[in-house]
């Protein structure tokens, strides 16, 4: 009996140890946002420790394994649409060729859960456009070129370029659900003005620091029209993780 | 462990003697109870609450009554006094010259400052009724909510925030049946919906 615990002990351990993700450090940077309210400035964000590479249908796996309330068939009609996890075949199956690439249609709630099940959480929208780098010229025109293909081609995160803060896959793969998507608000027009103005509390007069930022700006634009709920082939998450103070 | 099953296995029983002869409007009330939530409900989501009296609320709790929600902050000075008023207009549509026939539910967006306290003293300031309940919670239980519920929402570097007004009815199971959209919007298409499902 205590070598079969023994055994499955080791075995626990082992496949934790397969589907932890490695983290990288995000120093402490300004963050300029995109769109300013009244009286917004730049954010401080970090340091933090950030997922090397979205999650992956493995690891994700591993979650589902552990917290089965989650699975495809099991997991409340209140927190999916029905394209949830509609590439795995059945609540604990995908194609084996597809155990790196990043897990897709994968619903806020879920990711949101993922991560704080880890000890972790979403990154805000400040963090992930820090952490993606993607608002520096050279990647900007990568991503550019990524959102204007129509179809989703995903490849294994481990053979994605690396970014200068040592993060994999974080453009041209796919789309990464942030914490807060909900606040960016979009009226039909935001050159303000609009019939929807009444619909928010203190209206919706957002202003872009910088009409040249499109890929930003297209992100903006896509992270105002998804619900929680919503999932898609093209759209995972990463996690992020605090770092406490005196612990480095 | 064991006591756990036995008195989950027993009890019911138990309440369903106790109940037996009582009327079968009860026995109805009861029934409805005891339904279990649909898979949309978004009384799963398992937050917990502390209403304006300084009371613990978990959201199943709220699980038996139609309600109308709304998610706002008691701090607010442009909207959210309107959006009060326009409760209290569909209420009025819905009443009629009855008794209260629908619950009202206020859920604090602002967990960094909202209080059981402020809460209070907003209910009073805006004369609210018995039935309409105010709740505050930490920044996940409103996150998840609003998620749920498609109220999107955005903290100001003054501590305020903007935020969808909308007002959600919600039938006794906890699921959306209708929803006005923005303060300015005509009451009667909503009133309707909400009359046909009580």
């Amino acid at each position: 009996m205590r070598t079969v615990t023994f055994f499955l002990f080791f075995l626990t351990a082992f496949v934790s140890i397969n589907a932890v993700a490695k983290e990288v450090i995000l120093p402490k940077t300004t963050y300029t946002p995109l769109f300013r309210d009244p009286g917004e400035i730049n954010t401080i964000v970090g340091p933090l420790l950030v997922d090397e590479t979205p999650v992956t249908n493995e690891q994700f796996l591993s979650f589902i394994k552990k917290y089965p309330q989650y699975s495809k068939f099991k997991i409340l009609k209140l927190y999916v649409d029905s394209n949830y996890l509609s590439h795995w075949k059945g609540d604990i199956n995908f194609k084996k060729t597809e155990a790196n690439f990043p897990v897709t249609n994968v619903s806020w709630f879920v990711a949101k859960k993922y991560c704080a099940l880890q000890g972790k959480r979403l990154p805000t929208i400040a963090e992930w456009e820090v952490a993606s780098d993607a608002q520096s010229p050279e990647i900007e025109a990568k991503v550019l070129e990524w959102y204007g293909r129509p179809k989703t081609n995903l490849r294994s995160v481990n053979e994605e370029p690396i970014n200068k803060y040592g993060l994999k896959g974080s453009h041209g793969l796919i789309w990464e659900w942030v914490d807060n998507f909900s606040e960016a608000i979009m009226s039909g027009d935001s050159r303000g003005g609009s019939s929807t103005e009444s619909l928010f509390c203190g209206g919706a007069a957002l202003k872009a620091k910088d009409p040249r930022l499109y890929a930003t700006f297209m992100r903006f634009a896509y992270r105002s029209s998804l619900t929680a709920k919503y999932s898609s082939a093209n759209l995972g998450f990463r996690c992020v993780q605090d770092i406490k103070e005196g612990s480095k | 462990m064991k006591f756990l099953i036995f008195a989950i296995l027993v009890f019911p029983h138990v309440s369903d003697a106790q109940h037996h002869d009582h009327h079968n409007h009860h026995k109805a009330e009861e029934l409805k109870a005891e339904t279990p939530l649909s898979q949309t409900s978004i009384l799963h989501l398992e937050s917990t609450w502390k209403n304006h009296k300084n009371e613990t609320v978990n959201l199943k709790s709220l699980k038996g009554k139609p309600r109308l929600v709304v998610m706002l902050f008691t701090r607010c000075e442009t909207a959210c006094p309107l959006i009060v008023e326009d409760l209290k207009n569909v209420t009025a549509d819905i009443d009629g010259k009855g008794i209260n026939k629908i619950d009202v539910s206020l859920f604090s967006i602002d967990s960094f400052r909202e209080t059981p306290e402020s809460l209070k003293s907003f209910s009073e300031k805006r004369k609210l009724p018995g039935n309409w309940e105010l709740f505050t919670s930490d920044a996940t239980a409103v996150s998840e909510l609003a998620a749920a519920l498609g109220v999107r929402y955005k903290r100001l570097a003054n501590g305020d925030f903007i935020h969808s007004n909308v007002i959600y009815f919600l039938n006794s199971g906890g699921d959306i049946i209708a929803q006005k959209e923005g303060i300015k919007s005509p009451r009667s298409d909503f009133v309707k919906k909400v009359k046909m499902h009580l």
